[in-house]
């Protein structure tokens, strides 16, 4: 009880403090209106002040009219074409704008010129890569990510050593009881696009991961997931409503636990996303999966979670400032399995901010780091009572977990991060109260 | 930021000229402003005959027409803060120019061209009215865009690079729509035409056309007055630039120019132009 009150009250102090961000980062939009029409007539009026354009090309980037940014800023480029950064600012323009032959173009430009500086140089080559990935035919973009993590309660297991059993109190074994553990893990992801070349933006995508988790002691929980999920995605109005695409796709899941096959699934998915200016970003996503479980000498009962789940899940990313985002999620679930007592319905949601700042001070020039502060709620309620532990007790959970993390991009295509998080499981049966403290560092290798 | 300077020499008369100011007009009404001029670069009234020189902060109306030479090119800004980037060897008509920054839904742009290369970056008006422009073979019309129109000796290519769309629709009819950045549509003077992605060598080739020089470059450009007197402009973009530099550079941008010889010698003796 006293955990979910204190985690009751950690969450209150990141809204809060989310609240107060929000209202440090929202001046009022009339007044920017206002400074951008009277920067506009300024250039007007006097078309040779160079300082004019970098004034109006900043006021109309910072309120989101970056077509008119545009305009200043390739006016500069008359005057002269030899402005690297100049060159590097349109080029972040036009790649917000999704215009990524013209971003391209520029960035090319700015880094070939070799006098940009070393941060701006990598963020330059960086959307290089990143226009080139839109304006090939074929791309494809992976990632791997390496990293050892150290796990308080690696086993999940109840906080407390009396659990019930078919209704009465039984003492758990040290085996059964919380594990330290430490696990090594790599995670491959990648994205393999093909552009279908028509006018609603039209393309095969093909979303691919593959996890693998080995523990130092724990070697039940040893984790192995490969998930392939195609799809099409396309605008359904690529004219009056820019930025929006429709993801149907298949889905298909294999994962293996303890060197056992766990589970298998097949579903389908919708997923929506909302990008046309990078400072609101907004994606939505329904799925329904079968998902058939394998009994196993470790789990002999597991076909009895054997069902259906959906999904529907949403997020939206807001730039509040310059280098500073929001991030909100929210989900609901709900699991149909072939026994009630392992049918649930669960809803959850998160916040995270996440910030970006320059590593100039590590003396290493590289570019970018980067750090977020993440708080996060899910609550299950199970449809009937688990008789194996209480057949009077409906199972609801509710989980609280606060992380942070930071991560430094050592150059175009490594990075590294250090995370650490506190989990808070309470529930109205003993059985399923738990906590978890986990740090991890890993290196990411983007290919 | 580099000195913007220019020498204007009469190769007739071996003096400088200065070049007149542009006919005055209301300001309150301007449609527009000249943002940026390098080069010869011509106005025409509706109705009259006779080009006036444009210069940087000039006010542009409707019913002007622009023209530009081989090393010509201008920028305008619009008062709905779209602007047209005009490169060289170029012939843009502004027909009709309605804005009211009260009400942008009741806009309006007309333009006609029919040779040369500029870009289209939109403003209020065209993200709730597309744009128009005529052409001799098809009417093109940019919505919320930016976009290319490029004429060439074997048609126009329009390139969309961002917004909501162009629609190309040729006199004999049937309406081609391109809303995906980077796709083109090439209306062949044979009356064919073809669509497709740009390459992304063209987009550097097309998107250089309408730049300046890089610093420590000069550009030459040559023009006949009406009263038949030609007019040799360098545009010298670099502070620092000896006569010789100079010299070496006409020598190689206009080596029969035997006048502009004579004019070095005397520049050489009198430092004439050397201010910025």
């Amino acid at each position: 009880m006293n955990a979910n009150k204190s985690g009751h009250r950690l969450l209150k102090r990141c809204a809060l403090i989310t609240l107060l961000t929000l209202g440090f980062a929202m001046p009022g939009h009339g007044q920017s209106v206002a400074e951008f029409d009277a920067a506009y007539e300024a250039m007007l009026d006097n078309p040779e002040d160079l300082e004019a354009i970098v004034r109006f090309a900043e006021i109309a980037t910072r309120i989101g009219e970056y077509e008119v940014a545009v305009g200043a800023l390739e006016r500069l480029l008359l005057y002269s074409s030899d402005l690297p950064e100049i060159r590097a600012d349109l080029g972040f323009l036009y790649f917000r704008l999704g215009s990524f032959e013209l971003a391209r173009y520029h960035l090319v430009e700015a880094l070939n010129s070799g006098r940009l500086p070393p941060d701006l140089e990598l963020r330059t080559a960086r959307l290089i890569d990143g226009a080139d990935d839109n304006v090939a035919r074929h791309s494809f973009i992976g990632r791997l990510n390496v990293g050892l993590r150290f796990q308080t309660n690696a086993n999940s297991a109840p906080s407390n050593d009396r659990v019930l059993a078919g209704g009465v109190v039984v003492q758990l074994n040290d085996a059964n009881q919380e594990q330290q553990d430490y696990d090594l893990y790599a995670v491959a992801s990648g994205l393999y696009r093909y552009d279908l070349q028509t006018q609603n933006g039209a393309a095969i995508e093909v979303p691919m991961s593959l996890v693998v988790d080995r523990f130092a002691d724990q070697e039940t929980l040893h984790n192995l997931t490969i998930s392939l999920n195609p799809g099409v995605r396309f605008e359904p109005d690529p004219v009056d409503a820019k930025g929006i695409t429709l993801f149907p796709h298949l889905l298909s899941r294999v994962v293996e636990r303890g060197d056992e096959l766990l589970s298998t699934s097949l579903g389908v998915g919708l997923g929506l996303r909302y990008a046309a200016r990078d400072d609101l970003f907004a994606q939505g996503l329904f799925r329904h999966r079968r998902i058939d479980f394998r009994n196993s000498g470790l789990r002999p009962n597991a076909s009895d979670r054997d069902g259906y789940t959906n999904l529907l899940s949403g997020s939206v990313r807001y730039r509040l400032m310059d280098s500073l985002f929001l991030r909100g999620a929210a989900h609901l679930v709900q699991r149909e399995a072939d026994r009630d007592f392992n049918s649930s319905f669960e809803w959850g949601g998160s916040l995270r901010l996440i910030k970006s700042h320059s590593s100039d001070w590590l003396g290493l020039g590289t570019g970018q780091f980067r750090s977020y502060l993440h708080a996060g709620l899910r609550d299950v309620r199970f449809s009937a009572p688990d008789p194996g532990v209480d057949q009077n007790t409906k199972r609801n959970d509710h989980e609280y977990t606060l992380g942070l993390g930071s991560t430094l991009s050592l150059n175009r295509q490594w990075s590294v991060s250090l995370e650490g998080s506190a989990t808070n499981v309470t529930s109205n049966i003993r059985n399923f109260v738990r906590d978890n403290l986990s740090v991890s560092l890993s290196a990411t290798y983007r290919f | 930021m580099s000195d913007h300077r220019e020498i204007v020499v009469a190769a007739s008369a071996l003096s400088l000229l200065m070049a007149g100011q542009t006919q005055a007009q209301d300001q309150g009404s301007r449609k527009g402003v000249a943002g940026y001029v390098r080069g010869n670069v011509q106005l025409i009234r509706a109705g009259e005959s006779r080009a006036v020189k444009v210069r940087v902060g000039d006010p542009i109306f409707a019913n002007q027409r622009i023209v530009t030479d081989g090393r010509s090119r201008m920028h305008l800004m619009m008062v709905d803060k779209s602007s047209i980037t005009i490169g060289p060897n170029s012939d843009l008509r502004i027909d009709k120019y309605e804005f009211d920054k009260k009400d942008p839904s009741v806009g309006e742009m007309v333009l006609t061209s029919a040779k040369g290369l500029f870009r289209f970056v939109g403003g209020l008006l065209s993200k709730r009215n597309p744009v128009q422009v005529r052409t001799p073979t098809a009417t093109i019309g940019i919505r919320g865009a930016v976009a290319f129109v490029e004429f060439t000796e074997t048609g126009i290519r329009i390139t969309f690079f961002y917004g909501n769309e162009v629609t190309v629709t040729p006199d004999g009819g049937g309406t081609s729509t391109i809303n995906q950045p980077g796709y083109f549509v090439q209306l062949n003077n044979d009356g064919s035409s073809e669509s497709g992605r740009l390459d992304p060598s063209e987009v550097a080739t097309i998107a250089s056309q309408l730049e300046g020089a890089a610093d420590g470059q000069i550009t030459v450009s040559s023009s006949t007055t009406n009263a038949g007197t030609t007019v040799l402009e360098i545009d010298l973009d670099n502070p620092s630039l000896n006569l010789q530099e100079l010299e070496n550079t006409l020598r190689t941008q206009d080596a029969d120019f035997e006048a502009v010889r004579q004019v070095l010698e005397q520049l050489r003796t009198n430092v004439v132009g050397s201010g910025g």
